[in-house]
């Protein structure tokens, strides 16, 4: 009985491992996922189906979202494809005590004060999506099309810098691969490495 | 007695508050120095930034990995001199953390730089100005910088400086240069085999490479080394996100000299 376990177990580790290898390329099918929001409301993946989605790693306390969010950068992107039908679902994967986990009423002054415009703000705490999706840093970006393909994996931009002055001159590959998606063209830039903090996953 | 809690509780937090900003200030520490305190126009010399590391904080190598920024300097140069080559790192660390690969440096580590003057302008002396820019990192990371700069006497006689020993030292243990011919790489769709067919004459054994290139490889997987008689070959795994591979590679190769001594090389190979 004790074999068998550990053969299923095996069996469950090595199909686990390699589906989280193969769903985070390009072409490939989104990993499914469901995920509370700040306000408890479950989002399931496959529910956007039919629609483009946006996945942002987030840490409001990351000098590198930092960028982005007081510049406005993100918040722009965000209400730019949120009106026109794009779901943006930000996502935490920071574990519970470690850096940009907040508590209810932080998170909600937090994102008050940024003005966010996101779909929904996921909680990850214990990593899992993260993983699955190969996120290493914040931000990193993952759009899917309406089929549930992952189009663009990777950087907000072409300029890895903590400095709100790189922003006009850098090439927006998540504004250029929604723009060319919904328009009918080919993504011109699929992947781009992120640049970023750490994601402050649970202690191994 | 509340309002002597309340006092109490408002001195003890803002001293708290106070010692960790002054902390989270003194996490670097930047210094400059030079070879020489004199020498005449036409010579060559090395400036060398020191940047103090706090414990258990790191800052990056030109490659930061999987995470982080690569430290710069801009240098402001009076005219009449100029830079030769680019900014001579030290062998970084390779620093893993929650499932991350980074390089940079946890210590002490300079950052060397060669300069030369044109003779046919007049200086009376050479003022350099550096302005270093880093990220420090943690659990939480921090962009930092600083401004530090160096006078050197001009006169008909040369005077070494008295950290030109230490700047000896450090350029002798740098990686050295090599310009590789017959290298090349060669990549599949999730990995990367690197070639090494030429190398220094010194090499006993290659015992690691990292990309100076950035973006390239999954650092979280483990290089495969395999040494053969004058020749390595060495197999990545490609990054996720590499959207198309460039026609060269720049690397830094960690080997052993046949005296067991660790040394290293940069260099660059094409794709074949």
């Amino acid at each position: 009985m004790r074999k068998l376990s550990i053969v299923i177990a095996m069996i469950l580790f090595a199909t686990t491992a390699m589906f989280a290898g193969e769903t985070t390329k390009i072409g490939n099918k989104a990993p499914e996922f469901t995920l509370k929001d700040d306000k408890g409301v479950e989002h399931k993946i496959s529910d956007f189906a039919g629609k483009y989605v946006v996945l942002e790693w987030v840490n409001y306390d990351c000098p590198f979202v930092k960028k982005h969010y007081e510049s406005e950068n993100m918040q722009k992107l965000q209400r730019e494809f949120t009106e026109k039908g794009v779901i943006w679902l930000s996502v935490c994967s920071s574990a519970k005590g470690k850096q940009g986990n907040f508590t209810k009423a932080e998170l909600e002054k937090k994102k008050k004060a940024y003005n966010t415009a996101e779909t929904a703000y996921l909680i990850d705490e214990s990593g899992e999506v993260g993983k699955m999706y190969n996120a290493k840093v914040t931000p990193d970006m993952v759009i899917i099309n309406p089929k549930q393909e992952i189009i663009y994996l990777g950087a907000i931009d072409n300029i890895p810098s903590t400095d709100k002055s790189d922003i006009d001159e850098a090439d927006n590959y998540v504004m250029q691969a929604l723009n060319s998606a919904m328009n009918g063209k080919a993504v011109e830039v699929k992947s781009f490495k992120p640049y970023g903090c750490s994601i402050k996953y649970a202690d191994k | 007695m509340k309002k002597l809690a309340f006092i109490i509780l408002t001195v003890v937090f803002s001293f708290c508050h106070n010692l960790n900003a002054e902390n989270l200030d003194d996490l670097v520490d930047v210094s400059i120095y030079s070879n020489v305190k004199q020498i005449q126009i036409g010579s060559d010399f090395y400036i060398a930034i020191k940047l103090s590391v706090a414990d258990e904080w790191h800052i990056y190598w030109k490659n930061p990995g999987d995470s982080g920024l690569p430290t710069e300097v801009t240098w402001t140069l009076p005219k009449g001199v100029e830079k030769v080559g680019g900014l001579i790192w030290q062998v970084p660390e390779r620093i893993e953390w929650s499932g991350m690969v980074n390089y940079g440096f946890e210590h002490d580590v300079y950052l060397l730089q060669k300069f030369k003057t044109i003779r046919s302008v007049e200086l009376n002396s050479i003022d350099i100005k550096a302005e270093v820019n880093w990220l420090v990192c943690k659990e939480k990371c921090i962009p930092q910088s600083d401004k530090v700069n160096i006078k050197i006497a001009v006169d008909e006689m040369f005077e070494k400086s008295n950290e030109d020993k230490i700047i000896q030292n450090l350029l002798a243990s740098a990686p050295s240069s090599f310009k590789s011919v017959k290298s090349n790489f060669k990549n599949g769709k999730e990995k990367l085999e690197v070639r090494v067919l030429d190398m220094p004459n010194d090499v006993a054994e290659i015992t690691d490479l990292y990309m100076i290139s950035d973006g390239i490889t999954d650092n979280t997987v483990g290089t495969k080394i395999e040494n053969k008689k004058n020749s390595a070959t060495a197999e990545f795994k490609l990054s996720p996100y590499l959207d198309a591979m460039p026609a060269e590679l720049e690397m830094l190769v960690l080997y052993k000299d046949k005296n067991g001594s660790l040394k290293s090389y940069e260099t660059i190979i094409n794709n074949k």
